[in-house]
């Protein structure tokens, strides 16, 4: 449909709202110089806009060009050296110049830091402007600028619409040009831009530079309407008008700033007519658009008509080919037998920690090669050497032959190793589509072009065809990013992984925070990916992992203790005893004595139901069902990324749940928040302690203080450690004494309850047995549900156990029949026995 | 020539102290509630009006109330307005604060006229002290012993009170001073409140200094600003080191460059933020870039 799309380009409408606008004006005989500034002040927001809504830079002090340009014309014009019209084109270079002079100095810094320092820029050049009277007329300005190229206002007023329309339609080609794509993939996700290759530094710089250009050539024709010039405009009361208008109209519309100078402009120009204290009406209205219409006036519009898309870009994405050419991967034609990655004796420590210990590995091409291993053993840490991300302490990594253990990430991208994030990494905002598209981009053509269309590049464009054929996305190509449900996310960011032309792939737990479906389809798609790439992948689900893989390594406390296909791997004694808690160094102190009583008569203090939770769609838990009675305790056990910690997180109110009820002592706790429902007895231990850094110990023990819970004394003597230490600021604790605190603080209020998340993860095993003998005494008094992996440290203190598996309650029962029932725990939390290891392997082969 | 340098240096610390005192209530209000409150050098002025208002009407001791009835209105504005925010775009937060900072300025402007009123200091704080070779008017020592004992006073609030622990642990961790049993929107409330009194205390002390005009706000928010920049976002001793330094610099640029009295400071932040991107003494937080 191609004449409805002609008449949406935004420089038709807005040439044709200003041509209405100007005649209006006419017919009604009013002066037609406010018409003119609103043509202007469009461009104005336009350009500023070019860094707000495509580049995601808040610049609070864009007026520096404005104003610097203003000048810059006036000077030109004044001083003789040309006529009006040459002015604006020295004023243009000039501010274009500037911008490239401040950008230069200020992008390298980020956020609120930039937004300050381009106002501080502004504010230099009011004092300047301002103070220096002999050059720039000081407080009054300069006047009688000639404008002699227009016989009169309104032939001036036309060269102004004129104007500014080419540079509406400027703007359009620009965002659509590959540079211009790239902009809004940086605003997305600088991060996942950078490791793709761009360098975003200079596409800021350039998004800088043009911004410039464009409210420099608006300064320059504000200087020809006035004829004359002033310093107001740089001062830091009207440095944001250009942000108020465009935040008026809509950042995530084209012609926001249009219809923002329109309403600020006409709304000026009719409330100062009534009062000269026209802010009193126009800044509640702003803060109510503020509250109420975020998107701005076009956002407004589009809500009553049911629409909310952004309108940044066209909506439309390249037709799709008839035939979409098979996916061919970068890895074809590489030798299979030799190895493609290799380490030696590769280490890492950090201090005395070590996390990583002589591994050696060998990974062949076209082989999915699994890591796994329990928690803190050290995965995370490999994966990050392989990328790049963590220089290693000591061993070799070798790709191809070459040596690239200290090679830069961008670099080991290029040499073809790619990567994909444990946490989504993609462009929300953007299409499916273009998703894939700039990631190929990058590899082939880079950010050159301004002006051409990128999507006119069919060679980039098939290939991102290819791309999303292959992970299965071609049908929802064209639908935004951030309506597509978790799985799908999943499959686009391994399509984003795949645009690399990388021979390597590395994933991190891709099958994270899915639900089982979804599962079912990445991990094919991941098996069929290794048919031609050569594939290292770490998960949690281990049962999935055993089936596709066809090698296993398995890393325990930062060493590798098998490797080999997945069946001897599964029947290997030290993987079983690695997964089941053992320690490996053979002391291991004995279990306390206890007494357990049943509790089951007791009241239940704490029953969920039917509970379902997840993270921005993607469902982590699913039906769970538990009850917790007065004074009982209760592990809480399941292999990593089951959904322990979301658990308690939907428990003490930090995540909603999604279905299902949860009461404490009767009363639902739904719609309560964090701090009501610890007042009404429940405490948190959270994983990573989450002490507060800059307090002291006593700070943070006096912090959650309350009527009822225990004092000082109660504390040191359950953690008699803690006295030397009272004084002394959280951040310099050693791991064991933070995990006291933390615990402490749960005890300083009157807790009925308290969850504990990991709380012997990472502690020696003396520190271990300091705070499991503190937990033992609280038996009984306090009611507690222990988060942890490794249950053969839990199980001999509680009472009962839940096992997790994928989000769902898989066993609830005694804590002694558990313990006492190896085969059960190998079942539930280890590696999988042999009969179904066979069932698994030959569904595997199909 | 060197009695001039040392007057004007310890003028330069009276204005440093009075920039600080308005910098600590922003630096407050960013650090717990990650907002950039545009509208605090509003509430300055506020401050400076009551104080007018009240001195006017019932005395010199009732204007002492100006601070805290202008951080009575903070508590207000920050229930019926900025609370809707908290956690949104912060272009957002920067929009509403400008807007109710020009809307302040407004009412200001409707309710007293826009041309500056004259404020007189107390008569028993008129005239002047020297010590050696400095000399002072009374009210400027006056001001800078106040200045000095409340930032001492508020220094030990926030090492010693209840209310000023909350305050430190929010600032790195809101969520788990929530999941602590704290009533968190009661302290964003109080917090705000609390900035707000400081930027009105600052604006009462200014008012006999400054002119008093609606767009005397533009002279506290813009340091302020730079202040906590220079300082580092969030850093309770980086506020006071920056403000002495800044008021230092004006004071010495009014004394021997006075054109470039008003760009002084940007320059100055310019250049520190240039070579320390965090400023002084900031931290790296991923809230503020």
């Amino acid at each position: 449909m191609t004449l409805p799309t002609a008449l949406r380009h935004p420089a038709l409408v807005t040439a044709l709202t200003l041509v209405i606008l100007t005649l209006a004006w006419r017919v009604i005989g009013a002066p037609i110089s406010l018409i003119t500034q609103i043509a202007l002040y469009t461009l104005y927001g336009a350009g500023v806009n070019l860094l707000v809504g495509y580049t995601g830079l808040v610049p609070f002090g864009a007026s520096v060009f404005f104003g610097c340009a203003s000048y810059a014309s006036a000077f030109f014009v004044l001083g003789r050296y040309g006529n009006d019209i040459a002015s604006l084109a020295f004023a243009v270079v000039f501010s274009t110049v500037l911008a490239l002079l401040i950008g230069a100095v200020i992008l390298r810094r980020k956020g609120l830091y930039f937004s300050l320092l381009t106002l501080a820029f502004s504010q230099i050049a009011f004092e300047i402007a301002f103070k220096w009277t002999a050059v720039t007329g000081g407080e009054n300005g300069l006047q009688g600028v000639p404008r002699t190229s227009f016989p009169n206002d309104l032939a001036f007023h036309g060269f102004v619409v004129a104007a500014v329309v080419g540079c509406i339609w400027l703007l359009w080609r620009i965002v659509h040009s590959p540079f211009g794509r790239v902009l809004q993939a940086v605003r997305d996700n600088e991060h996942r831009a950078r490791s793709l290759g761009y360098n975003v530094y200079l596409m800021r710089l350039g998004a800088f530079t043009l911004t410039g250009a464009f409210v420099g050539l608006s300064g320059a024709l504000l200087t020809l309407m006035l004829q004359g010039v002033y310093a107001n405009n740089l001062n830091w009361q009207h440095a944001g008008d250009s942000l108020l208008m465009t935040v008026l109209g809509g950042v995530h519309h084209v012609l926001g700033p249009l219809w923002g100078a329109i309403a600020f402009i006409m709304l000026e120009d009719r409330l100062s007519a009534l009062t000269e204290n026209w802010w009193l009406i126009f800044a509640p209205i702003l803060m109510l658009f503020a509250l109420l219409s975020p998107e701005g006036i076009q956002g407004l519009v589009q809500r009553l008509s049911g629409r909310s898309r952004w309108t940044l870009v066209r909506e439309s994405i390249p037709a799709r080919p008839a035939a979409i050419t098979p996916f061919e991967s970068a890895a074809e034609g590489i030798a299979v037998g030799r190895p493609l990655l290799q380490t030696r004796k590769l280490s890492k420590h950090f201090g005395s920690l070590v996390t990583a210990r002589d591994i050696d590995l060998d990974i062949y091409p076209c082989v999915l090669h699994s890591i796994i291993g329990p928690n803190g053993a050290g995965k995370t840490t490999f994966f990050n050497m392989l990328s790049g991300a963590l220089p290693p302490s000591s061993g070799q990594i070798l790709f191809d032959g070459q040596d690239i253990t200290r090679a830069a990430m961008h670099a080991r991208a290029r040499l073809g190793i790619g990567r994909s994030f444990q946490i989504l990494s993609v462009f929300p905002n953007l299409t499916v589509f273009e998703n894939v598209r700039v990631a190929v981009q990058a590899q082939r053509h880079g950010a050159r072009g301004f002006f051409s269309d990128a999507h006119t590049l069919s060679a980039i464009n098939d290939r991102a065809w290819s791309i999303l054929d292959a992970v299965g996305l071609a049908d929802r190509a064209a639908e935004d990013c951030a309506s597509l449900p978790h799985g799908a996310k999943r499959l686009l960011e391994i399509g984003v992984t795949l645009a690399t032309d990388s021979k390597l792939l590395l994933l991190d737990e891709p099958l994270a925070g899915l639900a089982e479906a979804d599962r079912v389809v990445v991990a094919d798609l991941i098996k069929k990916l290794a048919q031609r790439h050569a594939v290292v992948l770490i998960e949690h689900d281990i049962d999935r992992v055993l089936a596709i893989s066809d090698r296993i390594s398995v890393l325990h406390q930062g060493r590798m203790v098998a490797d080999g296909k997945p069946a001897e791997v599964a029947k290997h004694p030290d993987v079983i005893a690695a997964y089941l808690g053992a320690a490996d160094d053979g002391t291991k102190a004995p279990p306390p004595a206890i007494e357990r009583k049943a509790h089951a008569e007791a009241r239940p203090l704490l029953e969920a139901e039917g509970v379902a939770a997840g993270y921005s769609g993607s469902t982590v838990l699913s039906d769970i069902n538990l009850v917790i009675h007065e004074g009982e305790a209760v592990a809480l056990l399941g292999r990593n990324g089951v959904g322990k910690t979301t658990t308690l997180r939907t428990l003490s109110g930090t995540l909603p749940a999604v279905t299902g009820t949860i009461s404490f002592d009767g009363k639902p706790l739904g719609g309560l928040k964090p701090y009501e429902i610890n007042r009404l007895g429940i405490a948190l231990v959270p994983e990573g302690r989450r002490l507060f850094p800059n307090l002291t110990v006593v700070e943070n023990l006096q912090l959650a203080s309350r009527a009822g819970g225990m004092n000082m004394e109660q504390v040191f003597e359950l953690f008699p450690r803690l006295k030397t230490r009272a004084k002394a600021k959280a951040e310099n604790l050693s791991g064991g004494e933070r995990q006291m605190v933390a615990i402490a603080r749960a005890l300083m209020v009157p807790s009925r309850l308290i969850l504990l998340d990991e709380p012997f993860e990472g502690l020696a095993p003396t520190v271990v047995k300091e705070v499991m003998d503190a937990l033992v005494k609280l038996r009984g008094k306090v009611a507690m549900l222990i988060v942890e992996h490794h249950a053969e440290s839990v199980l001999p203190i509680v009472d009962r156990a839940y096992v997790l598996v994928n989000g769902q309650i898989a066993f609830e029962g005694d804590a002694e029949r558990l313990e006492h029932d190896p085969d059960l725990q190998a079942r539930l939390l280890g590696v999988v026995q042999d009969d179904q290891l066979e069932a698994m392997l030959e569904r595997a082969a199909i | 020539m060197l009695d001039m340098i040392l007057s004007q240096a310890v003028n330069g610390l009276v204005l440093g102290f009075l920039y600080v005192l308005i910098a600590i209530g922003l630096s407050i209000i960013f650090g717990m509630l990650g907002i950039v409150n545009f509208a605090h050098g509003a509430f300055f002025a506020v401050g400076a009006y009551l104080a007018y208002s009240l001195n006017k009407n019932f005395g010199w001791t009732a204007a002492l109330l100006a601070p805290i009835i202008t951080g009575l209105i903070g508590v207000v504005v920050e229930m019926v307005l900025v609370r809707w925010i908290y956690g949104k775009e912060p272009l957002l937060g920067l929009i509403l604060t400008f807007a109710l900072a020009l809307f302040i300025e407004a009412i200001l402007r409707l309710l007293y006229g826009g041309a500056p009123v004259p404020f007189a200091a107390p008569k028993f704080l008129s005239g002047f002290v020297e010590y050696g070779p400095v000399l002072l008017t009374k009210y400027r020592m006056f001001v800078l012993i106040v200045t000095v004992v409340v930032l001492i006073a508020f220094w030990a609030f926030l090492a010693y009170t209840p209310y000023g622990r909350i305050i430190r642990a929010g600032s790195r961790d809101p969520e788990m001073v929530g999941l602590l049993g704290i009533n968190l929107p009661i302290v964003f409330s109080g917090v705000f409140g609390v900035g707000c009194l400081l930027a009105g205390l600052g604006g009462m002390l200014a008012a006999p200094l400054w002119t008093l005009q609606p767009s005397m706000a533009a002279g506290a928010i813009m340091p302020a600003f730079v202040i906590v920049t220079i300082g580092g976002l969030g850093s309770y001793s980086g506020a006071i080191i920056a403000g002495l330094l800044v008021g230092i610099t004006i004071a010495m640029t009014i004394q021997f460059q006075p054109e470039w009295s008003g760009a002084a400071m940007y320059i100055l932040m310019a250049l520190i933020l240039l070579v320390r991107p965090r400023g002084l003494f900031g931290e790296k937080w991923e809230r503020f870039e």
